[in-house]
């Protein structure tokens, strides 16, 4: 019989055999007994919407988008891309001016960076925080400080002597690294540049949009995903692998574009990767190499944010951790630290948020590392925020290590 | 990325395999597509309950009676006998506690208060000499307010047939009202994920406050989702002697033994990669070189040995269509009848032929894609064909013995 | 029985609790009758409940049989009103595939205008946008009042109005002897199907309503009734592929209709003569779901890639027209035989043929002749008054959408079930609201009220009631769960052996059509049940009432 060879469903939500696996991974469903879980939200959820949109329950809003309940299904639901697309097409909400406020990251920064002297003191003063309190950003929280210094400006700056170096990879280092934390990016260039690597900022980049998109503003995200897969097609034509730093970019160029935005972006989307991925990969290939310092030590965990979960790329950050001689690595086990991207600034979600995060807390408490390392900066603000402790990105980590010099030499380079 | 060792599939077979092979040094990543179907362990292990109507005493013994092709035939009893020795001991070094011996199965209660043949039993549930004698005099069977997935009323209907004095209380636990409030939280993992220390200080408290003396008390198993203390401090708080009877399925013994077992891994340098799917194997010279993952994309995981441990139908390790069964890796051979009638049985409760369909193997666990073997391809657990783990209570135990056996096989080679 | 039951003396006893026989308990109870209304199982256990579930709008006749197309439009605008909770309005296609002669649509639309009914032909395209699920290679399509109506919910409300009518009701007594007092019938002797227990119930006319099973019924007075019973099967899909019943526009034939209903679709039927002596074992084969996929993929090619849930059968009560001599030519409209005048069997009546679309108008037939037997002049208001359930209430529409908003989907679902009597059902502990059933959102206090209220005495009429495991899982998840809410009424004993019939009446269904996903699901399903909770073969009692209920 030529019928019934397989079953093609949206985001295969009848592949679903109700084992309710999903349930148990739900970082939210223990903590928010408003939320259904996924497997309501979810595949269940779906039948009843394609039968009457009557049926969308409105507390899909505390998804995390955290994707844990796909990492779980063992039936290949895409149960965090049914519940997505549900809330993009039934919630017909307006976005409040706070999730604006948010979503757009970039609008944010470049005004912010602009004014960095005058606007990290407001951000963090009393008075800022009672305004941003009343639109409904939570009083716990503080905005990472804006850099008086935009690393594009600075990526701009050095293309020429980058250009000079045999080999190039470009660079979609994102708001958080462009106008919050401009030396991660310096830290990839230095690591980059040690092994041959020139680094080369692409023709234009927006925001990733996944805040746009976790805030329901779609279409500027598709707006500004339409610009980023065409400046990642021209760095691909150029041959040019596009690395990021953060595991939430990448995730959402790769995986949310074509799941929730419905772009095509097949032709390069093994064109994008984690910049840990990229070095693994080249030294596996033993292309590159990396030599360290010998006096480094340092305590080292590293948590796995969701999306680089779902991903699944945390053994490349945590291999390129372990080649570190002297670091030595405590495993933490793989939990949502709740702080999901803009989700955690919320006023209504800050306590799920703290709750949700807090058996991760307790883990770093018992691990007592030095320093986390983690790829998503997010998940950085609230597990400093929440676990007292400092935590970097694995670049980062590895900038600090490495012994330039030496590594040049390895790499054959003067 | 290369390995010495992949292991399609990480529930209890892959992690067993994986854990024999990363204890022994070797560089074993394991590829898990979702969690897998240890999530529905009853707080037992089955070696070989039952064959037939019959209900076995020494699964050890037994083995020679069982047909030919079984994946235990292959190994042979005396190597069956070896390694089942060796597991008490490998999961106690994971941090799970149980108990038993595999030639004298004792019998412990399922989540309707019947008796079933088991293994090894984890530290909490109950342990019976016999399936049919009284196991306790006196029996108190909580019940927590709002949670629908333990059925004491069944279990105290079973338990009278076997002269057990029984009763039961409602208890109410404050911390749970909020879960109660939602029409979907009050499943076992929920539930005992809000099992901290001032709740189980309270659920102590309150089956202390109404257990009689000479009552052993039976619980839900709702305690102890993250480690073994939690059931450890309650049994110390109440003052009768306590069990935990399971519950439906995700089960929090299913979750713990699961996390426990693939944190043993990860310490002992293994590679779990949760959440990836294997597309497909790319073969060379009747050999898999490597294989393709959804996650690692153009980076091939390559190694020198392939086990397949994924599972049947639930995990999609045999998958079907109206044409017929499939495995969908590497598209290794399956016997199975072309009329789909053959398939079935109209008895729900019957042995289902479908349930005995898997992959074939030779003696070495080598499997076949048309007729031509591959060599460097193991396959344990669920996947292989003629063991219906279901009707012979022999899920776990062809498992993690066909586990070691593959991972052995591979290592001696 | 009930005590009370004992000695009453009843006007009218109907036999069979399919949508005709409670719409005939309904009729005469509104006229005023003192009726007995019995069912040897539960309710739609037959025909009624093993159909599409299609609101005719006729047109299906049209070309074919000019009367019962009248008949259905008119039922179809009459059930709208009445029973709008059992009801969704979701209009009908009829298109025409490129193999198909497209002439026939010509012919198709002047016969259905002819017949009152509203067919309009409308552009592929236009048809395409507003279904999209439609094959797109039609070359024709007509717009027609096709709708889908519930048969579970429809005979509920009937049972619900007579009882409020002063009706009594019983379920699974099986009437074992028609009591005859100088060539009449007087009444019926009834066994109870649970206990054994035989008991006389004395009435002045008997109305046999039995569906297929009512040639057995009439063999008990020695009367001759020729059925030929017709297999129909069908599909049930996982969840709603249309949201506009889909018909084929040629002449009547196997897997040409589709139609959406609650959650799911349906695709069907196919039509074979089966003996009567295997009507009580309808099991779909393996060339029966060949067939219906096959032609049901040429009219909704998504068909082939769809989940299915489960496969079963019904069988048409056609009945042998008493015009022709030979008895072999089938009536096709509805059939009401006074068997005083036919046999000289005087109190006894049988009322056959129809469908599901007409069983009011059957009702009506069958419940006239009751009242002009009787003598007794009363008006049928059954066209004109809702059912329960449908009454419209004071509610004004933007109050109604407040109150949807704050209402969880479990609750609007079980509104949707059971229409303003879901008032009834109570959310009063903590846990009432909690769902037992997931797939199809059923909980505790939906469960509870149809213990209390519907008839409910196992798993299977509760699946009747509510839907519970009737979704994804086929009650793997819930099955369990509900058993235990009803142990506490039956006893855990009888809850246990139930919970393993319910489970071998849901892999009936499902055994045809288990590969891929469901395959998985029925083992998963094994696995909670026997893995798990340890029921196998022999260590539970098995039920007396067999996976026939």
């Amino acid at each position: 019989m030529n019928y019934q060879e397989q079953n093609i469903s949206a985001n295969n939500f009848e592949e679903c055999i109700k084992c309710t696996i999903c349930t148990a991974y739900c970082p939210v469903m223990t903590v928010n007994p408003d939320y259904p879980g996924p497997k309501m939200a979810g595949p269940d959820g779906e039948r009843y919407r394609l039968k009457s949109p009557e049926f969308y329950d409105k507390a899909l809003k505390y998804c995390l988008n955290c994707k844990r309940c796909e990492v779980s299904c063992p039936s290949n639901v895409k149960i965090g891309d049914i519940i997505q697309s549900a809330r993009i097409k039934y919630d017909k909400k307006a976005p409040k001016l706070r999730d604006h406020m948010l979503a757009e990251t970039d609008v944010m920064g470049t005004l912010a960076s602009a004014f960095a002297p005058i606007v990290n003191p407001v951000l963090s003063s009393g008075i800022a925080k009672a305004g941003l309190n009343i639109i409904g950003v939570d009083k716990h929280r503080t905005f990472p400080k804006y850099s008086a210094h935009k690393f594009s400006t600075y990526l701009k700056k050095i293309e020429k002597e980058q250009r000079e170096y045999p080999k190039h990879i470009a660079y979609y280092h994102g708001c958080y690294v462009n106008y919050n934390n401009p030396s991660l990016g310096k830290d990839l260039v230095k690591v980059l540049n040690a092994v041959g690597y020139g680094v080369l900022p692409l023709s234009k980049q927006k925001c990733c949009g996944v805040a746009k998109i976790a805030n329901k503003l779609i279409s500027r995200a598709t707006h500004d995903a339409k610009i980023n897969l065409e400046a990642i097609r021209e760095a691909a034509a150029q041959d040019m692998t596009v690395l990021a730093t953060s595991s939430t970019c990448v995730f959402t160029i790769r995986d949310e574009y074509p799941h929730l935005l419905g772009l095509d972006n097949s032709d390069v989307r093994s064109d994008i990767m984690l910049a840990t991925v990229f070095l693994s990969r080249k030294i596996n290939d033993g292309e590159i190499k990396l030599v360290f310092r010998e006096d480094y030590k340092k305590r080292v965990s590293y948590h796995t944010p969701c999306h680089m979960q779902k991903l699944g790329w945390a053994a490349y950050s945590t291999g390129l951790l372990k080649m570190i001689p002297g670091l030595e690595f405590v495993p933490l086990p793989s939990q949502c630290c709740g702080i999901a991207g803009t989700y955690g600034f919320k006023k209504e979600n800050y306590e799920y948020s703290q709750k949700i995060g807090a058996e991760l807390f307790d883990a770093i408490e018992v691990a007592h590392p030095d320093v986390v390392a983690t790829d998503c900066e997010t998940c950085k603000w609230q597990i400093e925020m929440s676990a007292g402790v400092k935590v970097e990105n694995p670049i980062t980590l590895i900038a600090e290590a490495l012994d330039v010099e030496a590594t040049r030499k390895a790499n054959g380079l003067a | 990325m290369k390995f010495d060792y992949i292991i399609i599939g990480g529930g209890l077979c892959g992690l067993a395999a994986g854990i024999r092979l990363a204890e022994k040094g070797k560089k074993t990543a394991i590829v898990s597509s979702g969690q897998s179907a240890l999530h529905f362990c009853a707080g037992s292990f089955g070696l070989l309950g039952r064959h037939g109507d019959d209900i076995i005493k020494n699964p050890i013994e037994e083995i020679d009676n069982l047909a030919q092709n079984h994946p235990y035939r292959l190994m042979g009893k005396d190597t069956v006998a070896k390694l089942a020795g060796e597991v008490p001991a490998t999961l106690k070094r994971a941090g799970v506690s149980c108990y038993g011996d595999a030639s004298a199965n004792h019998f412990t209660l399922t989540p309707f208060g019947h008796t079933r043949p088991s293994w090894l039993t984890l530290d909490g549930y109950p342990v019976l000499k016999s399936a049919t004698e009284k196991p306790f005099d006196k029996v108190l069977v909580v019940a927590v307010k709002g949670f629908l997935e333990s059925y004491p009323a069944f279990i105290v209907e079973n338990l009278e047939k076997l002269g057990v004095e029984c009763r039961i209380e409602t208890i109410d636990l404050d911390r749970l009202m909020h879960l109660r409030l939602s029409n979907f939280d009050m499943r076992a993992v929920s539930v005992a994920k809000q099992m901290d220390l001032t709740t189980i200080e309270e659920f102590a408290g309150k089956i202390n406050a109404c257990a009689r003396q000479g009552e052993t008390v039976l619980i839900p198993a709702i305690v102890g989702v993250n480690g073994e203390t939690q059931m450890k401090r309650m049994r110390e708080r109440v003052n009768n002697p306590l069990f935990c009877v399971p519950t439906i399925p995700v089960s929090v013994s299913g979750v713990r033994t699961q996390h426990a077992l693939q944190q043993y891994f990860e310490q002992i340098g293994g590679t779990y990669l949760l959440g990836d799917r294997v597309e497909k194997g790319i073969m060379e010279n009747g050999k898999v070189k490597e294989v393709v993952t959804t996650n690692f994309g153009e980076d091939h995981l390559k190694a020198d040995a392939f086990i397949l441990a994924s599972g049947t139908f639930f995990s999609e390790g045999v998958k079907s269509n109206p044409n017929g069964f499939y495995e969908p890796v590497f598209g290794l051979d399956i016997n199975f009848p072309k009329n789909r009638d053959e398939w079935y049985d109209a008895n729900f409760f019957a042995s289902q032929p479908y349930m005995d369909f898997g992959v074939e193997v030779d003696r070495e666990f080598h499997p076949s894609v048309e007729g031509k073997t591959i060599s460097n391809l193991y396959v344990a657990g669920a996947t292989l064909a003629h063991c219906n783990s279901l009707k012979e209570d022999s899920g776990a135990g062809s498992a993690i013995l066909t586990g070691y056996h593959v991972a052995d096989l591979a290592m001696n080679k | 029985m009930k005590d009370d039951l004992k000695n009453k003396e009843y006007d009218v006893i109907v036999i069979g609790g399919g949508a005709t026989g409670a719409g005939t308990a309904r009729d005469c109870a509104k006229r005023g009758l003192k009726v007995m209304l019995i069912e040897r199982l539960d309710f739609t256990a037959g025909a009624t409940g093993r159909n599409h579930g299609l609101l005719h709008s006729g047109a299906r006749y049209a070309v074919t049989d000019h009367e019962s197309a009248t008949e259905c439009i008119s039922e179809n605008m009459i059930l709208r009103k009445i029973a709008s909770h059992c009801v969704e309005e979701t209009g009908g296609l009829f298109v025409t595939l490129p193999e198909d002669d497209l002439a026939y649509q010509k012919t198709f639309i002047e016969a259905c205008r002819a017949a009152g009914i509203e067919a309009n032909e409308i552009d592929p395209k236009e048809a395409i946008r507003i279904e999209p699920a439609v094959n797109p290679d039609i070359i024709g399509a007509v717009k027609v009042p096709d709708g889908a109506v519930d048969p579970f919910r429809l005979t509920t409300a009937n049972v619900l109005d007579a009882r409020i009518h002063g009706a009594d009701v019983l379920t699974y007594h099986e009437v074992v002897e028609l009591i005859q007092e100088n060539g009449r019938v007087i009444g019926v002797k009834v066994r109870n199907s649970i206990s054994g227990e035989e008991r006389e119930i004395r009435g002045s006319i008997t109305v046999n309503a039995g569906g297929i099973w009512s040639h057995g019924i009439a063999q008990q007075a020695g009367i001759t009734i020729n059925m030929f019973p017709a297999k129909g099967a069908l599909l049930i899909f996982g969840h709603r592929v249309n949201n506009m019943v889909i018909n084929r526009c040629r002449k009547p034939a196997d897997a040409d209709i589709l139609v959406p209903g609650d959650t799911i679709s349906l695709i069907g039927t196919t039509s074979s003569r089966v003996p009567y002596d295997q009507v009580d074992n309808m099991d779909v084969t393996q060339e029966e779901v060949d067939i219906l996929l096959q032609q049901g993929c040429q009219l909704v090619p998504s068909l082939s890639w769809t989940r299915i849930l489960r496969a079963y059968a019904g069988v048409r009560p056609l009945i042998a027209d008493d015009s022709d001599p030979s008895g072999r030519k089938i009536s096709r409209g509805i059939v009401c035989l006074d068997h005083a005048k036919r046999d000289g069997v005087e109190g006894f009546i049988t009322i056959s043929g129809g469908k599901l679309m007409t069983y009011r108008l059957m009702a009506e037939t069958a419940a006239d002749m009751v009242c002009k037997k009787l003598g007794i002049d009363a008006k049928c208001t059954t066209a004109i008054d809702p059912l329960p359930g449908s009454e419209l209430t004071n509610e004004n529409p933007s109050d109604k959408k407040k109150h949807i908003i704050d209402m969880g989907t479990g609750q609007i679902a079980a509104r949707e079930r059971h229409g303003s009597l879901s008032s009834e059902i109570k959310y009063d502990s903590d846990s009432d609201d909690a769902l037992v059933c997931e797939c199809e959102q059923v909980s505790v206090g939906e469960i509870k009220y149809a213990m209390d209220k519907l008839h409910v005495n196992n798993l299977v009429n509760l699946r009747r009631r509510t839907r519970l495991g009737m979704g994804t899982c086929q009650g793997g998840i819930c099955a369990s769960r509900a058993a235990a809410i009803l142990g506490s009424k039956f006893g855990n004993e009888r809850a246990i052996s139930d919970l393993k019939s319910f489970l071998q009446e849901r892999w009936k269904g499902v055994r045809p059509v288990a590969w891929g996903r469901p395959l998985a699901e029925a083992y998963f399903t094994a696995w909670i049940y026997e893995g798990v909770c340890g029921m196998e073969k022999g260590n539970t009692k098995d039920s007396n009432i067999t996976s026939a209920q």
